[in-house]
């Protein structure tokens, strides 16, 4: 078959492993001289595009992101995973702070129809900001089928069957493509990239656009108010026998 | 928030997974990238004449013999994943070039293969083997029977990794470093590449040339790619014709992700 054009959206995030900690203002957390890498599921929409090429249902794989420059690092290491080519959309640093998914999705909705592109995998959510919403609004703009949280895709004559993580168990869906899938958890385990594969992935070709050129308007429509810290826990109490135990528990109400 | 808590807990599952395999993969890479960083600074520091001398062992001590690849019959000096610099990940700061040499690409091994099984190709004929790396398909030609092989490749390292390499399987090549790329005058009845499509306009560059070559003279040009995508949207797509079709090694497939096998192609 080996015909499908496949986009994925990759996010630059804080690292999964990072501490996070609130700025100041208290308007965002702070990101300057802090790790960041792909976004978790993210990595794994592109090692399903991978896997795709593998078995030659994919022909090309495009991976996208759009942020401040250092998210062409984010793109390099999707290209040493295996994408073919990039396409970064560079947001400057100030204007970034401000928009979220509804700006992403309508540039990268752009994207998909200028590439001619087959399929658009996205990570379910990024782990920065929780949204869950890109795969959503961009299945929206395009006005394509959609199969989110996917766990499984297989291609079955021409569609896709996508297995989705539901909150009662596994929902499984035929799709008419093109469409877009969001990847949850278990799709896959993504892989890392070798030496060999980083090597070529330099020479990978890495198109860079504006929003302008996307003709997408970056006013944002949500106003952080506030960032707050999770509540510390306090400080619990020693007991030294059960009698104690249940006394202090009668103390508090618990029992 | 019974979502919510799911979601949490497989994230957190998720997060600690790859924190432990990450951190120790981290704790490698960066004491390997600085060692990567150290001995190429040494090398590039070097004068000229010790320069050579230096490549060479650095080679030595870098690579290691193979013959886990498509053609086991020639034995290779790899940079292997037994070896310390393959897992560190360099940086472009470093200003040298990226060892090619040190890999055997999926199109040099399907290339390669195709030549041994089928040495009508190759005997009593005068090849030139563009963009050499780490010499195999060059020193299989010798093996088989060549009237005359030129290893060719631009970059220094590659031309000391080809002779060491054509030592460790007891033939002599010859080697030149001069870009052949666009020479319209050579004197070879056989052109090989093996894997040269990578870039997208050097891809236009040396395909040009093939074509340019070809509409010249009656030229036996053979290359060897896994599919690498500039190939399938240049001119020469009408040209190209299937010779075999192999299936890589895992190893092969570990270092060049989304490939699962390559093909040789004759230029008509």
């Amino acid at each position: 078959m080996a015909s499908l054009r496949v986009l994925v959206g990759c996010k630059r995030v804080i690292d999964y492993a990072v501490k996070v900690r609130v700025r100041p203002d208290k308007l965002g957390v702070v990101t300057d001289g802090v790790k960041h890498s792909m976004n978790p599921f993210d990595e794994i929409a592109i090692e399903e595009a991978v896997r795709l090429k593998e078995k030659k249902i994919a022909k090309e794989i495009v991976a996208v992101s759009c942020g401040p420059a250092k998210c062409q690092e984010t793109l390099r290491t999707a290209l040493a995973m295996g994408a073919d080519r990039a396409i970064h959309v560079e947001i400057a640093e100030k204007e970034y702070e401000g928009i979220g998914p509804l700006q992403v999705s309508k540039m990268l909705a752009k994207l998909a129809k200028d590439e001619d592109a087959n399929l658009f995998i996205v990570g379910k959510q990024a782990i920065d900001d929780d949204c869950n919403q890109t795969g959503q609004m961009l299945a929206s703009y395009l006005d394509w089928p959609q199969a989110t949280f996917a766990s499984e895709v297989v291609v079955e004559d021409g569609d896709l069957k996508v297995t989705r993580e539901v909150d009662g168990g596994l929902e499984t869906v035929k799709v008419k493509m093109p469409c877009v899938i969001t990847a949850d958890l278990r799709l896959n385990e993504p892989r890392y990239a070798t030496l060999p594969n980083i090597m070529k992935a330099k020479k990978k070709p890495m198109l860079k656009k504006k929003p302008a050129d996307l003709g997408v308007d970056m006013t944002p429509h949500v106003e952080v108010l506030k960032v707050d810290d999770p509540p510390t826990r306090e400080a619990g109490v020693k007991v030294e026998s059960a009698e104690e135990l249940v006394s202090k528990l009668k103390d508090v109400g618990c029992i | 928030m019974r979502v919510f808590n799911i979601i949490q807990s497989s994230l957190r599952t998720y997060r600690v997974k790859r924190y432990v395999f990450q951190s120790q993969l981290e704790c490698y890479s960066r004491h390997a990238t600085s060692i990567w960083r150290n001995k190429w600074q040494h090398y590039r520091a070097l004068p000229t004449g010790v320069t050579k001398l230096g490549s060479e062992q650095f080679i030595i001590k870098n690579t290691m013999a193979t013959t886990d690849h498509l053609t086991p019959e020639i034995n290779l000096r790899l940079m292997t994943p037994q070896c310390k610099l393959y897992h560190c990940k360099f940086d472009d700061t470093s200003g040298v070039s990226d060892p090619y040499w040190a890999f055997y690409w999926p199109g040099g091994q399907v290339l390669t293969r195709f030549l041994l099984d089928n040495p009508s190709y190759v005997i009593g004929k005068n090849i030139l083997d563009v963009g050499s790396g780490c010499g195999a398909t060059a020193i299989a030609c010798i093996k088989l029977g060549a009237n005359n092989v030129l290893a060719n490749d631009i970059d220094p390292v590659a031309e000391k990794a080809i002779h060491l390499n054509a030592e460790l399987n007891g033939v002599s090549i010859e080697t030149s470093t001069e870009n052949m790329i666009g020479k319209v005058d050579t004197e070879f009845d056989t052109i090989i590449l093996g894997d040269m499509f990578y870039d997208e306009s050097f891809t236009k560059q040396v395909t040009d040339w093939l074509l340019k070559l070809l509409s010249l003279k009656r030229k036996m040009i053979m290359i060897g790619d896994p599919g690498r995508v500039f190939l399938n949207q240049l001119p020469i797509r009408k040209h190209l014709h299937q010779l075999e079709k192999y299936r890589l090694t895992e190893q092969c497939k570990f270092e060049n992700h989304g490939f699962n096998d390559a093909a040789v192609w004759t230029i008509k």
